[in-house]
């Protein structure tokens, strides 16, 4: 059954029949159709070993849940919330979670096969080699920044921390990262960089 | 080219983003959410017991267990039927089941298919808790696991009557409907006669049957007992 049919069953009842309901239902498919795609994105790039689908289907039935309570401004950062804790509530009984570097190394697409730029395939070789070295905190906070492109603000709310900790975590974490990524021998510095290149 | 990795990996991401297809289509998420998302704020009570929630669920869980779903009620109880808890308390999340024989083990079967404590998310150790069930009115059955000695009564609840609710006339309506009217897309002209069939079949007098307007060759039922009607809504085909 599709949810016009769904929705055209119910609105067809009239309105003295569930309303309400109705008029929910229908900002609540504006928002799912506004937001799965990003939110099973972010799913499956920040908590890679999480099963997505069960993930995404229990943050959405908990947004049903709380339609009312929840300001059109807020849905964004309030869905990654709710993403986060469903994930760490699987993770305790799983201890899947912590695979996450492994499992962002293998989300790479097919430029990794092409070889027109060695440089580039270098450089992304190392920095998953590295972002797998970190511990869990400090990919959560890299991998989150970098791919959703969140604010300090919003990060801090799905981390449960304070913005100003948000941006200090990322600071030592990219630091991290960045003191990682020189210990993997792929990485090409100048040097390595100027000795590959043809003469 | 940059040599900072976190641009490196921000670059990266953004690629592995734009290649993500979701696993699900949209109505597949919407669909599921209506069906198990509980709706905890006040709104106007359901009266009609919603075939298209029913046909949602049957959707999205029948690769499981035999599944389906009745009517919710305010809080997202169910009208009548069997709520297979995670945990022993009425606030866990649930799958809401169909009434059989024997709804606990109706109940372990979900849990050791690996469908409880979480939907989607395997259960480890491929068994069951220990159930019980309990009665939170005359039609519907809560089953919940549980530990030590703790019977219905010491959780609030009172023991179920399961032979009440298998024979209650109105909760094999509400399954007949499920089962004979809503996936067999019955016309609005041929589906009143089959709606009265059932009722006479079950000895049910009374009840009204009125088919709402909408475009569509198939109608799907729903109930009211408050009025006691059987609504008639036609739609698209069943998928499937």
């Amino acid at each position: 059954m599709s949810v016009d049919s769904f929705r055209r069953g119910r609105g067809d009842a009239g309105g003295d029949i569930g309303g309400g309901i109705d008029a929910a239902a229908v900002r609540f498919e504006a928002l799912v159709r506004e937001h799965h795609r990003s939110i099973h994105n972010h799913v499956r790039v920040c908590y890679p070993s999480a099963h997505e689908p069960a993930v995404v289907n229990a943050v959405f039935a908990l947004l049903w849940q709380h339609l009312d309570d929840i300001p059109p401004e807020a849905v964004r950062t309030w869905l990654r919330v709710a993403a986060r804790h469903e994930v760490l509530n699987g993770s305790r009984e799983e201890q899947r979670w912590y695979a996450l570097g492994d499992r962002v190394a293998r989300l790479a697409p097919g430029e990794w096969e092409s070889s027109s730029d060695i440089d580039h395939r270098m450089e992304l070789e190392a920095v998953m080699s590295a972002l797998s070295t970190l511990s869990p905190a400090d990919r959560e906070v890299l991998v989150m920044s970098a791919f959703d492109g969140l604010s300090s603000s919003e990060l801090a709310e799905i981390l449960g921390i304070e913005p100003a900790a948000v941006k200090t975590r990322l600071s030592r974490a990219r630091a991290r990262l960045r003191i990682a990524v020189q210990q993997i021998e792929r990485w090409p510095t100048e040097e390595k960089r100027h000795e590959q290149r043809p003469v | 080219m940059s040599n900072d990795p976190f641009e490196v990996l921000v670059a990266h991401l953004r690629e592995v983003a734009a290649c993500l297809e979701p696993t699900q289509t949209d109505d597949d998420v919407i669909a599921y959410a209506l069906a198990h998302g509980s709706r905890t704020a006040v709104r106007p009570r359901r009266r009609v017991w919603t075939a298209g929630v029913v046909a949602a669920v049957v959707l999205l869980v029948g690769s499981g267990a035999a599944a389906a779903i009745v009517a919710m009620r305010d809080g997202g109880r169910p009208e009548a039927g069997v709520v297979c808890r995670s945990a022993a308390n009425l606030q866990s999340s649930a799958r809401v089941i169909p009434l059989g024989d024997d709804p606990i083990a109706d109940c372990v079967a979900l849990w050791v298919a690996g469908e409880l404590p979480r939907v989607g998310q395997v259960n480890a150790k491929g068994s069951s808790p220990a159930l019980i069930a309990c009665a939170v009115d005359d039609r519907s059955i809560e089953v919940l696991p549980v530990t030590d000695d703790a019977t219905c009564s010491s959780i609030g609840l009172d023991e179920a009557n399961i032979v009440a609710l298998v024979t209650d006339p109105l909760v094999i309506l509400n399954e007949r409907l499920i089962a004979e009217v809503n996936p067999a897309c019955l016309s609005a002209e041929a589906a009143p006669d089959v709606v009265r069939s059932i009722l006479a079949d079950l000895s049910i007098e009374g009840w009204s049957v009125v088919v709402r307007p909408g475009d569509g060759e198939c109608v799907r039922a729903g109930l009211d007992d408050a009025t006691p009607t059987v609504f008639l809504f036609p739609g698209p085909p069943p998928e499937g």
